[in-house]
């Protein structure tokens, strides 16, 4: 009875335990619908997260190529190390065994690791112990990577082995491997390419332990320019050259091809390394600052061969017509008077172009017209954007001609065509103006610059596919015979008037001078902007130049004119362009190559100021400087205006003291400086 | 069998008895010293044993063997392409690292050439004498006798 008791109730526990165990089986079983069937896409979605890692591959970035086809930038792929410090157990151990392979302070990369180790939020932030390993760097560290977490990842460098040459046409890269400055920042898109994807499995102390390609990288396009490597580093030198010898604070050269608009070279001062990845203060803002493009300028004198060229293309002047130059004062009622360096009686419009007299081209402006002015200004381009490919590019100041209402001030003043004609409230880049002597130089074709002249895509087989070159055709804007009687003009004015510091041994030359004096904070400066633009051979051109020195206190014939020798000299010579001249320089400007920089530079200055033809004699028939002490402002500025005395003030009151003293003729070029006080 | 029995032999009387044995019959009981154990040995000839052919073993045989030659081949033709293509590609990948490598030593090598051979450093090379001369400080040897000769004889 006892035993069949106890048997009953081993059979009820023994159904009982089945029943939970059965129960608990089908809970696990239940759970386990769920987790494999019902949320099977959910958790497999989240175990890849964890376990399939992916780093970018970057993509190599094209090449930007010289006209000789040699890189002037371009892209080698390397190795980076880098650590995760959270996963560094020790860092002074660390660093003991590691920096010494990567030549690095060892005390400084443990100081590093620990406050890294200790900000790290997430196990994904890497430190990178190193860039571009050396092949010994890598192989030892893939040692020591079994033993510490050291990861190495693909790395890319940009070289540029030209170094400083065409800094500011290549440009540069930043960290994180966009261009910001020059070509690499305006075809970034192009030369970028598409960086790829590799996916790797990895377990949860990221060893790795299988990686696949998910997206191949594609290359960025290649590049080639129209740069002249030679012609760019002899520009950048003589630019500096010019520079150190006028005192100037900056300035750019361009050299184009007017028959296509290639630019053969772009140099700008001050410029700057594009291999330096941490700059100074002032490279970095030489980096992105290109004068030829960027900075526009008054083009002073130089605007008048757009002017002259107007009064002959529109027929109101033939190059022997005559223009009454006014003697040096060009007084109109009601408005300021016009004066001239040099007192010119009446001078034929090529003498106008030759002795640069601003009288002459205003009236050759007043003739014609501000509409007409404006429509030829448009010609040759002042106030449009080249198109060249560098980054933010100037249209120049070209204010509208037409006013849209009476309220409007931005467009011309009833004397605005009075003074832009000879190169006042008109700004251009020296890019621009290269574009409009262009139009002189190859028969009255607006060109448009460039220097893309062509593209590539890389295959991943190691060819190169060519990609079309989109440039504007050259467009007629001039007649042949006006821009080809103008370049006669302006050889003249290399020969004969304001240029002559810019003949080039062995060959014929034009061009024009220009000087904009400065005006800042309400003062005149006694500096310029000084600039140079010019082709050679006369006959049939093959480069322009143009040369352009800011804040100098030399004239354009002085200062950019020799820079325009040199450089239009070096670029004849290595695009191997036949001499049209004798060789041996004309018995007039020998000395301007035996003597030293500094003199010639004083002679062409000496040569510009001094007035020339029939009507001027030097220094001597200059004004006679008045006594202006003791005589109000207002007194003293009548007197001068009256006199064409060009006159500096200082402080209010009454004229106290003066420079030069009273009875002085005044030399060319020289200012009276008048000091002003209350008390006496 | 020579080996066991010599063995056994040096056990049980040493050479002596052994050789004496030689001449005895060969089936017969021995002692293996100290050791109650009896080990019977007799040489058995069976070189005049015939052997009798069956041709079913043999065709089996042969049928087994051709079965397995061809299913080896036909594993092999079937693994083969794979194992091409798995070979063909794994060199393939090989190559293409091989020319990306090679590709960026060129691009490096460029580079270098580029560097020394821009404006800035052919200068260098050449020193502060490398200027192009003035026309004036051209001087023109005066011609040999044989150039003179040379020219004479052309007119």
């Amino acid at each position: 009875m006892n035993y069949q008791h106890d048997r009953q109730q081993s059979l009820r526990r023994a159904r009982i335990a089945a029943g939970i165990l059965g129960l608990m089986t089908l809970a696990v079983l239940v759970r386990l619908f769920e987790l494999q069937v019902l949320r099977h896409a959910e958790y497999v979605e989240t175990a890849q997260r964890q376990q399939i890692h992916e780093v970018t591959v970057p993509a190599l970035r094209g090449e930007v190529l010289a006209r000789d086809g040699y890189p002037l930038a371009i892209s080698v792929r390397t190795e980076s190390a880098v650590v995760n410090p959270r996963q560094v157990q020790n860092p002074e151990f660390f660093a003991e065994v590691v920096a010494p392979v990567l030549g690095l302070e060892a005390r400084q990369l443990a100081a590093v690791l620990k406050e890294k180790k200790l900000g790290a939020r997430r196990s994904s932030q890497y430190y990178r112990l190193a860039q571009h390993l050396t092949p010994d760097q890598r192989r030892r560290l893939r040692a020591l990577g079994h033993t510490f977490p050291i990861h190495i990842i693909p790395d890319m460098r940009r070289d540029y082995p030209n170094g400083l040459t065409g800094a500011h046409v290549v440009g540069a890269i930043d960290a994180g491997g966009d261009g910001n400055a020059g070509v690499e920042q305006k075809l970034n898109g192009e030369l970028k390419g598409r960086p790829g994807r590799l996916a790797f499995l990895a377990g949860a102390r990221m060893d790795r332990y299988l990686s696949w390609t998910k997206e191949e990288s594609i290359s960025g396009m290649n590049v080639k320019l129209s740069i002249d490597r030679v012609i760019q580093y002899d520009a950048e030198r003589f630019l500096a050259e010019g520079i150190r010898e006028s005192s100037a604070e900056s300035g750019t050269v361009v050299v184009m091809d007017p028959r296509n608009g290639e630019i053969l070279a772009l140099a700008n001062y001050p410029t700057f390394d594009p291999r330096r990845t941490t700059p100074t203060p002032a490279e970095a803002a030489a980096r992105h600052t290109n004068i030829a493009v960027q900075i526009p300028c008054e083009p002073g004198s130089v605007m008048k061969m757009i002017t002259v060229t107007m009064g002959l293309d529109t027929g109101l002047f033939r190059p022997e017509s005559l223009i009454y130059c006014e003697n040096g004062a060009f007084p109109r009622p009601g408005r300021r008077a016009i004066h001239d360096v040099h007192r010119y009686g009446t001078l034929d419009v090529s003498g106008v172009l030759i002795k640069s007299s601003n009288i002459g081209v205003a009236k050759i402006s007043l003739a014609a017209g501000p509409a007409k002015l404006y429509d030829y200004l448009k010609k040759f381009g002042i106030g449009d954007r080249t198109g060249i490919e560098l980054p933010a590019e100037s249209r120049g100041i070209l204010r509208p001609q037409a006013c849209r209402d009476s309220r409007d001030r931005n467009c011309w003043t009833p004397t605005s065509h009075e003074y832009i004609a000879f190169g006042h409230e008109v700004s251009a880049t020296a890019v621009q103006l290269a574009r409009a002597v262009s139009v002189i130089a190859n028969g009255g074709l607006l060109v448009q610059p460039h220097l893309v002249t062509g593209r590539s895509r890389p295959t991943p087989e190691g060819r190169e596919v060519p990609e079309p070159v989109r440039i504007e055709p050259p467009r007629r804007v001039l007649r042949p015979e006006t821009a080809f009687t103008v370049r006669r003009i302006m050889e003249r004015v290399v020969e004969e008037g304001t240029g002559k510091a810019a003949r080039i041994p062995g060959y014929s030359a034009g061009g024009k001078t220009g000087s904009a004096e400065i005006f800042e904070n309400g003062h005149w400066l006694n500096r310029h902007n000084s600039s140079f633009i010019g082709f050679a051979p006369v006959a049939n051109p093959r480069i322009v130049v143009v040369v352009t020195l800011n804040r100098t206190p030399k004239l354009g014939g002085a200062s950019a004119a020799p820079v325009f020798r040199q450089v239009a000299g070096t670029a004849l010579r290595v695009l191997q362009v036949p001499m049209d001249q004798p060789e041996t320089v004309p018995e007039g400007s020998k000395p301007e190559e035996t003597k030293p920089p500094v003199l010639l530079a004083k002679m062409a200055e000496e040569q510009e100021e001094a007035p020339a033809g029939p009507v001027q004699t030097p220094a001597l028939v200059g004004p006679r400087v008045p006594d202006f002490r003791g005589r109000p402002l207002v007194a003293v500025l009548r007197e001068a205006a009256s006199m064409g005395l060009p006159l500096e003030t200082m402080g209010r009151g009454k004229a106290r003291a003066q420079s030069p003293p009273p009875g002085t003729i005044l030399a060319p070029g020289m200012r009276v400086q008048v000091r002003f006080s209350v008390t006496p | 069998m020579s080996g066991l029995e010599a063995l056994l032999d040096w056990f049980a009387a040493g050479k002596e008895a052994a050789a004496e044995r030689q001449l005895e019959c060969d089936a017969r009981l021995r002692t293996l010293p100290r050791e109650e154990i009896f080990l019977y040995v007799k040489p058995i000839d069976n070189s005049r044993v015939p052997c009798v052919a069956h041709r079913g073993e043999v065709m089996s045989w042969v049928m087994t063997a051709v079965v397995v030659v061809l299913g080896a081949m036909a594993l092999t033709a079937a693994i083969l392409p794979s194992m091409s293509s798995l070979t063909t590609s794994h060199r393939l990948e090989s190559l293409k690292q091989e020319r990306a490598e090679l590709l960026n030593e060129l691009r490096e090598l460029r580079s270098q050439e580029a560097g020394l051979r821009s404006a800035e450093q052919l200068e260098q090379y050449a020193g502060e004498r490398f200027v192009a001369p003035a026309p004036k400080s051209l001087v023109f040897a005066p011609p040999t006798k044989s150039t003179v000769a040379a020219l004479e004889a052309r007119e």
